[in-house]
């Protein structure tokens, strides 16, 4: 049986939550709070596996909740309504989450994840994204499974990411190249906010390493000249002017 | 008559037929969407912005969940120009979403007493 706790403030979602759980012959409902501070006491008192977790409480953020704990011994999937900021930052840090107002097979293919994850892999996620939250973007680390297994890659070694269909590779400045299975258009949508910049269809680059801007390519830190597509080459230049005094 | 407002499938299909369980989200639905109408009506007087979008979020589960349409598209077009809407316009969103919410409580409220009818029917046959 997966032990599970329900944490959201709105009296909607905890019913729609615990009636849709009730679909589950695995799911053992320990108990439901109904915010932040309830959350962290029945975490202490009933030691779920798995949380569901409302991302914007009225005391508190679900991110805020999980950082006043001392350890985290269970798995989240966080709940949200529709918010690109929230959601965008949850995609970021390679966490569980589900839509207001919870469709029962996302919740099925939800649990299904959550059997297949490992804890320790759902925890170190979610100690990254707490400290990818105090962090400047420049300092946070982006989680990706690898051939290798699971990696964290800090966003400053991050140079280049060439797209290869359904995979993407990650050039790193020290010359790695980390091949991942996800396309550049994901990587696109959790990176456009970081000083990252699809120039071209197979490439999103670093504003960090770019040297030098030159009619239809990029110079990079390392030498490389990756081209600048023309559809794109006015968007560049525009964000371009907006972003190298960052840099 | 006017075509319903609401969408009572997803409802049908989480209570699995049980009446009282539909009551439950349906009495739900007209204790929590007048408070929170009420509330958004106070926050665009005071043409506070980051609270009608607040409010409007949280409404949306309900709203959607009960498929009400209308409602989903409006808040759709207002969380593309929260910050940059002029009030006019904001206004005029805001105050169509809660004339749909008022149509959506009436028709809920409508339901409320049919159910109650059946189960006294049920209870008394």
């Amino acid at each position: 049986m997966i032990k599970c706790l329900i944490i959201d403030d709105d009296p909607f979602i905890r019913d729609l939550m615990k009636d849709k759980l009730s679909y589950f012959n695995d799911i053992e409902l320990l108990g439901i709070a109904k915010n932040g501070n309830e959350g962290i006491e029945k975490l202490r008192a009933l030691k779920p596996e798995l949380v569901f977790l409302d991302v914007e409480m009225t005391d508190m953020t679900g991110f805020e909740m999980l950082a006043q704990l001392g350890s985290i011994d269970f798995q989240t999937i966080f709940v949200t309504s529709y918010s690109h900021y929230a959601i965008k930052a949850i995609r970021f840090n390679a966490l569980d989450y589900l839509l207001k107002p919870i469709d029962l097979q996302e919740l099925k293919n939800a649990l299904s994840r959550f059997r297949k994850k490992s804890a320790t892999t759902s925890k170190n996620n979610i100690i990254n994204a707490l400290e990818n939250m105090n962090h400047p973007v420049n300092e946070q680390k982006l989680f990706l499974k690898s051939q290798a297994g699971e990696i964290a890659v800090k966003l400053t070694e991050v140079i280049l990411v060439q797209g290869d269909r359904n995979y993407s590779n990650i050039h790193l400045i020290s010359g790695q190249q980390l091949l991942i299975a996800k396309t550049l258009i994901d990587l696109e949508n959790l990176l456009d906010d970081k000083g990252f910049y699809r120039c071209h269809k197979s490439y999103l680059v670093n504003r960090h390493y770019i040297d030098q801007v030159k009619g239809d390519y990029i110079k990079l830190a390392n030498g490389n000249k990756i081209p600048i597509s023309r559809r794109k080459k006015t968007a560049f230049r525009q964000w371009w002017e907006r972003n190298k005094a960052a840099k | 008559m006017s075509e319903p407002i609401i969408d009572l499938q997803a409802l049908k299909e989480l209570s699995r037929g049980n009446p009282d369980r539909m009551l439950h989200y349906l009495y739900q639905f007209k204790e929590l969407i007048p408070k929170r109408s009420a509330e958004l009506r106070k926050a665009l007087s005071a043409s506070d912005r980051i609270n009608v979008r607040k409010l409007i979020h949280s409404m949306s589960p309900q709203v959607q969940f009960f498929g009400i349409k209308e409602v989903v598209k409006i808040k759709e077009r207002l969380a593309l120009g929260y910050e940059h809407i002029p009030q006019e316009e904001m206004n005029s969103s805001v105050n169509e979403l809660l004339n749909y919410l008022e149509k959506a409580v009436t028709e809920v409220s409508k339901l409320i007493n049919e159910l109650e009818q059946k189960k006294d029917h049920l209870k008394y046959d």
